[in-house]
């Protein structure tokens, strides 16, 4: 979503951070159909440690969430149902001209860790850093490994 | 007139599962892989149950109904129209339904048009057209978008009514579908168009839609106390919304019946055989049965609450026939509780037959004659009386 903006409203993004997103597709690396899963599957998915999806967790499962996950699944399928990336964003990517640093957890088990080289080599002068030990959700799970190079990239002066 | 007509439905099932099936896949549908059919096999059993709905025409069926699933062992038609294609030419009486084709998977649907007219043209206007949504599963299967599946299906029935009844060609300009010249040659025999029904499982929003139009709806494999709810909501929209009262024929509802010599009997069987159904060729993920988008937010908070499933969950042979879902018992007893369907539901189209798990053909041939010899006759109007009848003649005038 943020490179679609970073796309289509470049007056809008001074500096772009994409961690482990959607939005292209790497042949042969298909993205997990998350559609598919069942709660447990997209937990093993997106995390390597459990523990730290604890906030993301319901306090009672009841009907009314439920019909609020039903819910935000299905704006996500009406985006990204087929199909399940944009086929033009690829493209599009080369425009992008504000400095841009894309973080990916190496063990994403739902958008694969290819997708973090990929997207550098689209944007141009873009910055790549790989976190080992971690996979959808670094920002849940390696907060502070995920937040410092974030906190660099924004402190970094922006060149005329 | 009738109070109940009877209609031979058949799903063509694969029931040679894995035997570690019940372990080790979680799902008949979607992933089930392929290397479980058998083409060879698949040949004898096409022929096998083309022979048993030939069968329940020469029984006296009204009609014999086939219909469409993809990618799954429940139900081996991915096309209907070609199994319809091959009754025409063994079903020399009865009605042949496809109930339904699913036309929000299809991109194409003035195709299902064309079919269809052809099909009626073919078989002398004996075609029933069925609508369905398809079910969640085949969403996943086919990768059409769930969301918008309400509205291809509106979409493309009002292409496919147009196609059949407005004077071609004609422009059709939609939000899913756009044809500059829509023509169809055959067009349909039957005036205005073949009948249509709607089957639904849980959808409030397909009931209101069956209920406009005045097409029969037809409730699916479920549990009383569900079948009632909708037929009441079928009424009470007709009546108020819609401005008429719903007649028997607009009931429909398809109930597995398993007919034999004594209710033990049938218990039995049904045990045996029709759990199948139940417990494996319905076994789904059910993140497959309900795909997001699929269910308005009024109908999945039904589902959610009222813990629906494309299966029956656990329940025991006993408990589906308790609850209404499944009809099993001697020909009196099927007869009484088709009468409560009749009397008290006032529903007069039974959907049921045909082969399902691993029963052989000739309890299939037994069920088939005891429902066509002692139940359906109860159900049928009585002939009026040929015998000649005593003539007052005054003796004077001799």
């Amino acid at each position: 979503m943020a490179a679609e903006i970073a796309v289509w409203y470049p007056e809008l993004v001074s500096k772009l951070i994409l961690s482990n997103s959607a939005g292209i597709r790497v042949k042969g690396s298909p993205i997990g159909d998350m559609f598919a899963m069942n709660p447990q599957e997209v937990l093993a998915a997106c995390f390597d440690d459990f523990t730290a999806a604890l906030p993301l967790m319901p306090a009672e499962m009841n009907s009314d969430y439920l019909v609020k996950m039903y819910k935000e699944r299905t704006a996500l399928a009406s985006l990204a149902w087929n199909p399940s990336f944009d086929p033009k964003l690829a493209r599009r990517l080369q425009s992008i001209t504000c400095p841009t640093l894309i973080i990916w957890g190496e063990n994403d088990r739902l958008i694969p860790a290819i997708y973090g080289p990929t997207f550098q080599s689209l944007i141009p002068h873009s910055q790549l850093v790989m976190l080992a030990g971690t996979g959808h959700m670094p920002m849940f799970e390696k907060a502070e490994a995920w937040a410092q190079p974030i906190l660099d990239f924004l402190q970094q002066e922006v060149r005329a | 007139m009738n109070k109940l007509t009877f209609h031979y439905f058949h799903l063509m099932p694969w029931p040679d599962l894995p035997p570690d099936f019940d372990e080790n896949y979680d799902s008949a549908w979607v992933t089930l892989p392929n290397s479980n059919y058998d083409p060879v096999k698949g040949h004898q059993l096409y022929n096998r149950y083309l022979d048993e709905i030939e069968r329940a025409d020469k029984l006296g069926w009204d009609s014999v109904i086939v219909n469409e699933h993809h990618q799954n062992a429940y139900g081996t038609m991915p096309s209907p129209n070609l199994m319809a294609a091959a009754l025409t030419q063994r079903v020399k009486r009865a009605k042949i339904g496809i109930v339904g084709n699913a036309l929000p998977l299809h991109d194409d649907p003035l195709r299902v048009a064309e079919e269809i007219a052809m099909l009626d043209v073919l078989s002398g206007g004996r075609i029933i057209s069925g609508f369905v949504r398809g079910t969640g599963m085949e969403y996943f299967s086919y990768n059409i978008n769930p969301t918008l599946s309400r509205e291809r299906m509106n979409e493309a029935h009002d292409l496919i009514i147009q196609a059949w009844t407005r004077p071609g060609p004609f422009a059709f300009e939609g939000e899913h579908y756009n044809y500059r010249y829509v023509n169809i040659w055959p067009r349909p025999i039957q005036q205005p168009h073949p009948p249509i029904w709607m089957p639904g499982t849980a959808s409030l929003e397909t009931i209101d839609f069956a209920a406009k139009h005045k097409y029969p709806y037809m409730t699916v494999f479920m549990p009383m106390d569900q079948r009632k709810r909708a037929y009441e909501l079928y009424r009470r929209l007709a009546e108020e919304k819609y401005g008429y009262e719903a007649q028997p024929e607009q009931l429909a509802f398809c109930v597995p019946c398993v007919i034999a010599e004594t209710d033990e009997l049938a218990m039995q069987e049904g045990e045996k055989y029709a759990m199948w159904l139940f417990r494996k060729g319905m076994k789904v993920r059910p993140e497959f049965f309900l795909p997001p988008g699929y269910m308005s937010e009024r109908s999945i908070r039904a589902a959610i609450e009222n813990n629906a499933s494309f299966g029956q969950g656990e329940k025991s042979f006993k408990e589906l026939v308790e609850t209404g879902v499944v009809i099993a018992g001697s020909p009196d007893t099927v007869i009484e509780k088709l009468s409560y369907y009749t009397e008290v539901l006032h529903a007069g189209m039974l959907v049921t037959g045909g082969h399902v798990g691993e029963i052989p053909d000739y309890l299939v041939l037994k069920s088939q004659e005891m429902m066509a010899k002692e139940v359906m006759p109860h159900f049928r109007e009585k002939a009026v009386s040929a015998e000649p009848k005593p003539v007052e003649v005054p003796s004077s005038s001799i």
